[in-house]
This record gives structure tokens, C-alpha cells and sequence, in this order.
């Protein structure tokens, strides 16, 4: 695993600043973790769990077979792929502009797709299920 | 961010009037024009394309300047297209994602702090001969996994295998890997069981129930040279003239090391090292509005891609925290750079090394290499970088 990911996992904290933001995202990361099911290509099942960071770096960090996260999580490589559960549609929202880009000539990409690096980490992804495009 | 004019770390758009305007561009080649896409979708979509617009056309044809008249030897997966490019990609794509482990990573950092510590003792250097050539090379044999010694044969190649300063397409420069590629094939043969290294990967791998054929292994190994030789060499040296004139952007790194791939990524977008790939039509087809005919060459020019308006904002500035950046610098599509783990791992490391090691870069002399598309000059890095540095 190279090391970025791990010194990747909270890439927007200092942009946020002060000190109780720090301690009170802190109590979150003990209580409020999201928990995230991946389906594998090759039909696997990994319930996956964290509390920020993007579900990229989430899956790298775990090896969720199919996500690649070659860029860091910039949107350029679209190795993050994932098609999202119908029913847990709302939850993630559609994809953002550049996004929609990215996937509009790919292969594999439904009305679903998603780049899983443009998808923060919160309790609102709570028990999605993210089936891994590649 | 910085909005001051440097001198050697700007790299002009020369692109944006023709991109507004009519999105492609034809120039000549060799009696070979090329129309070259401009815009972001557009190249985007020609590259999705690979029925219309194919790679396996005649050997040297989608490159451009063309390589028809030095190359018989077709490069894979690079000049095929599915199914066959599905299935030679399948096999190196493992290979080409070892830059990835933690292994391979100590090992690029331990290299890389060597050669910069070899800079800073000397004090003053040309930074494309003595720097960014002998590491790119030196890095090289890590992801061929073969001995550091052989990176001094390919060191004495010079810059670019194909090219020599003085003509952009030499043959004899092109027979000298051939003969290098043929003996270490020949080299490897001899232990296909035991050998660790790419020939030997590549001798055990099997193609559609046979092996590969003397010709497949080297097409793949001019491939690996050629590709990743001038692109790593003007990222490497690039980087290096971008900091000197940005010190404020490595301070920021410092102080924030998780920007490394953030930054790492902005550069590659700015720089472009490859402007432009090309690929044949199949049939009578359009792109962008304009015909394009059966069996004439369009490239798909990323360089240009990377700087558009309607995709990034400020495109002619370096953010190194730019957020979301879909530049094309690494392609797009089925053949996207097949190195780009190993680029992003040699620059990622170098940023850091330098946050670390290095206080100053100063330019005393530069150079620029400026590469001539018909009415397009484009600064693609420099023949000469001169620095003092400590």
C-alpha cells in the first residue's frame, strides 16, 4: 500500500480550521462511522467502515479489488468506478459536472456511475451498497 | 498559486485562439497531415472511439512526427486495438502497477534521495543530462526489475531513442535499442524459469494459448523504452524549473505533505510531456464539426485538453491544490498510459525529496525546447536547465 493513502486520509482538515473543530470531528470519528458494502466484480461482498476521507480512499485503503485510485482522488484516471445501489441513489446524489465528464465515455458507466473519490465520506452514506465497475 | 512571470517556469497555451475558434487544427507530417483535436470533449471522445479511430494502424503511423520510415516493429499493447489489445494489455498491466507496492516505492525514494544528494554536493548542474536523464534511467530499472548497472548503457543513449539533436527521427539511434532489446531477450531465454526481470515476465507469458514472439517482447520493450524516456525527462526537469520559480508552492508542500499528489497531478496537467497521440480513421468520420476521411490521421493533442476553459477554471495557472483535475496528460480511454503509475511514483517521491533536502533551486541559464506543430510552438521543457542548488 503506498504510504499517501494513509498521509492521504484527511486531505481537507487543515482547510478548516480551529481547534474545536478538530476535537469535535474527533468525537465523530469514534461514534459516527458510516458503514459501506462494496460487491466486487467478481461477486464478493466487503462491508467496509470509516468516518471521513472519500469512499476511494476508503477501498484503497482496505484493497476492495477493481478500485485503483491511481490519481489520489482528483478525478483524472477514473480507476474509482463504482454503480450505486438503485434504492441508495438518493443518498449519494448524482455525480458533479467534471465528474459527469469523466464517465460519460466510459464503457461500463450506467445511471448509476459514480467516481468514488468524489464521494465524501458522512453518515449520510450509511449502509449504501457500491457494486465496483472494473 | 502565484500570478508573477517567470521566465522559465511559464509554459504558454499556444493552443487557445485555434481551440476557440475551430477545435482542430491540420499541420503536415512527412506528406502525413495530422488534424489535431483540440478540445477537452472532443479528444475525449475520439479516444473512446478505437473503432473509428484505431492504433493498429501501420507500425510509427499514429505517432507523430511519424516513425513509418525507422519502425517495422509493431509497439504493444500500444499499436493494436481490441480484442487482441485487451488481451497483450492484460498481460503487462500487473507488471506496470508494481510501482504502486511499498516496496517499490522505498526503493524509488532511496534512488532518488542519491541522485539529489549527488546535486546538491555539486552545487551547480544541467539539470535534463545530469540529473533528469540518469534518474529517469536509474528509475527504470526498477520497474524492468533489473540490475542499476544497466542504466549506464541507456544513460549514454542520450534524451530520446529515436531522436539525436540534430535529426528528430534516427534510424541508427532506433538500431542501437533494437540490438540492446534483441540481446537481452536472447540474455533472458537462456533462464525463462528463474529470471525476475520484465523478459523474463514477458518469455513465460502466454498470448492466446503460445508465447509471445521475439517480435511481441520487443515491440513491448520499445514501447517501454521510447514512452516513458522524454516524458519522464521533461516532467522531472520541469518540476524542478516550476519550483525554482515557485519556492512558495514547495514551502506549501512542506508544510502540508499531503498535497504531494495533488500537486503531482497539477503539474502533470500543466506540463503535457506528451502534446498529442495520433490515431487513424477506419472510415469517413467528424470530429468537432470537420470531416475527417478514411485511412488520414487526427491526434488527440492532451497538451491542449489540459488547458481549456470549459473544464478548468484558471487553466493557465499552476494550483497545486486544485481539487478536481481531469487532465488528459496520462491519455484517455483503453490505452492510457501504461507507465503512469511509474511517473506518478517518481515525481510523488521527487516532490518530496525535495521538501526535504533542498532549500534553494536557482536558474542561472535555461534553454528552452520548443517542439513546432505547423503554426503552433509549444515549450515542452528545455534542451538545457542550468541551477545552482542547495
Amino acid at each position: 500500500m503506498p504510504q499517501s493513502w494513509c498521509t492521504n486520509r484527511f486531505p481537507d482538515k487543515k482547510e478548516q480550521s480551529g481547534t474545536v473543530y478538530f476535537f469535535v470531528n474527533d468525537l465523530k470519528f469514534l461514534t459516527e462511522m458510516a458503514k459501506i458494502n462494496f460487491i466486487t466484480k467478481a461477486g464478493v461482498e466487503m462491508q467496509l467502515e470509516a468516518a471521513s476521507g472519500s469512499v476511494m480512499e476508503l477501498a484503497v485503503n482496505n484493497s476492495v479489488p477493481g478500485i485503483d485510485g491511481d490519481c489520489g482522488g482528483v478525478c483524472s484516471c477514473a480507476t474509482c468506478h463504482v454503480h450505486v445501489a438503485p434504492e441508495d441513489w438518493a443518498q449519494t446524489g448524482a455525480p458533479g459536472d467534471m465528474e459527469k465528464d469523466m464517465l460519460e465515455f466510459d464503457d461500463n458507466a450506467s445511471e448509476f456511475s459514480r467516481l468514488s473519490c468524489q464521494m465524501s465520506i458522512s453518515d449520510e452514506l450509511d449502509g449504501i451498497t457500491l457494486k465496483v465497475a472494473n | 498559486m502565484s500570478s508573477a512571470k517567470c521566465p522559465f517556469s511559464e509554459f504558454p497555451d499556444p493552443f487557445a485562439a485555434a481551440r476557440a475558434a475551430e477545435g482542430i487544427r491540420e499541420i503536415d507530417d512527412q506528406g502525413d497531415p495530422v488534424k489535431m483535436v483540440l478540445g477537452h470533449r472532443d479528444v475525449r471522445k475520439s479516444a473512446h472511439d478505437w473503432r473509428t479511430f484505431q492504433s493498429g494502424a501501420k507500425p510509427g503511423r499514429i505517432v507523430v512526427p511519424s516513425e513509418v520510415n525507422i519502425r517495422d516493429i509493431r509497439q504493444i499493447p500500444f499499436e493494436t486495438d481490441p480484442p487482441e489489445h485487451t488481451e497483450y494489455r492484460a498481460l503487462v498491466e500487473g507488471w506496470f502497477r508494481r510501482p504502486l507496492t511499498e516496496s517499490y516505492e522505498a526503493g524509488l525514494t532511496n534512488l532518488i534521495n542519491q541522485e539529489l544528494d549527488r546535486a546538491i554536493s555539486s552545487g551547480e548542474l544541467e539539470v535534463v543530462h545530469d540529473f533528469a536523464l540518469p534518474l529517469q534511467s536509474r528509475a527504470l530499472t526498477l520497474l524492468l526489475n533489473c540490475p542499476l548497472e544497466e542504466a549506464e548503457e541507456w544513460i549514454g543513449w542520450g534524451t530520446h531513442v529515436f531522436r539525436s539533436d540534430d535529426d528528430p527521427l534516427d534510424g541508427d539511434k532506433a538500431n542501437q535499442l533494437y540490438d540492446y532489446l534483441d540481446a537481452q531477450i536472447e540474455r533472458a531465454s537462456r533462464d525463462v524459469e528463474n529470471g525476475e526481470d520484465i523478459f523474463a515476465h514477458l518469455l513465460r507469458a502466454e498470448y492466446r494459448g503460445r508465447k509471445l514472439t521475439h517480435e511481441e517482447i520487443k515491440g513491448v520493450m520499445i514501447l517501454t523504452f521510447a514512452g516513458g524516456r522524454d516524458t519522464v525527462i521533461n516532467a522531472v526537469t520541469n518540476t524542478l524549473a516550476y519550483f525554482a520559480g515557485h519556492p512558495e508552492d514547495l514551502q506549501k508542500i512542506r508544510e502540508q505533505p499531503e498535497l504531494s499528489a495533488r500537486a503531482v497531478e497539477e503539474l502533470v496537467r500543466y506540463f503535457a510531456p506528451l502534446t498529442h497521440m495520433g490515431r487513424v480513421a477506419t472510415s469517413d468520420a467528424e470530429v468537432s464539426g470537420c470531416p475527417v476521411a478514411a485511412d488520414s490521421r487526427i491526434s488527440l493533442c492532451w497538451a491542449s485538453a489540459n488547458r481549456d476553459p470549459k473544464v478548468f477554471e484558471k487553466p493557465n495557472e499552476v494550483d497545486i491544490e486544485r481539487k478536481a483535475n481531469p487532465h488528459l496528460s496520462f491519455g484517455f480511454g483503453i490505452h492510457k498510459c501504461l507507465g503512469a503509475p511509474h511517473a506518478r511514483q517518481v515525481l510523488k517521491v521527487l516532490i518530496t525529496a525535495l521538501t526535504q533536502r533542498v532549500s534553494s533551486i536557482q536558474v542561472t541559464d535555461h534553454q528552452d525546447n520548443i517542439e513546432q506543430w505547423g503554426d503552433f510552438n509549444r515549450k515542452v521543457g528545455f534542451h538545457r536547465l542550468q541551477v545552482k542548488i542547495s
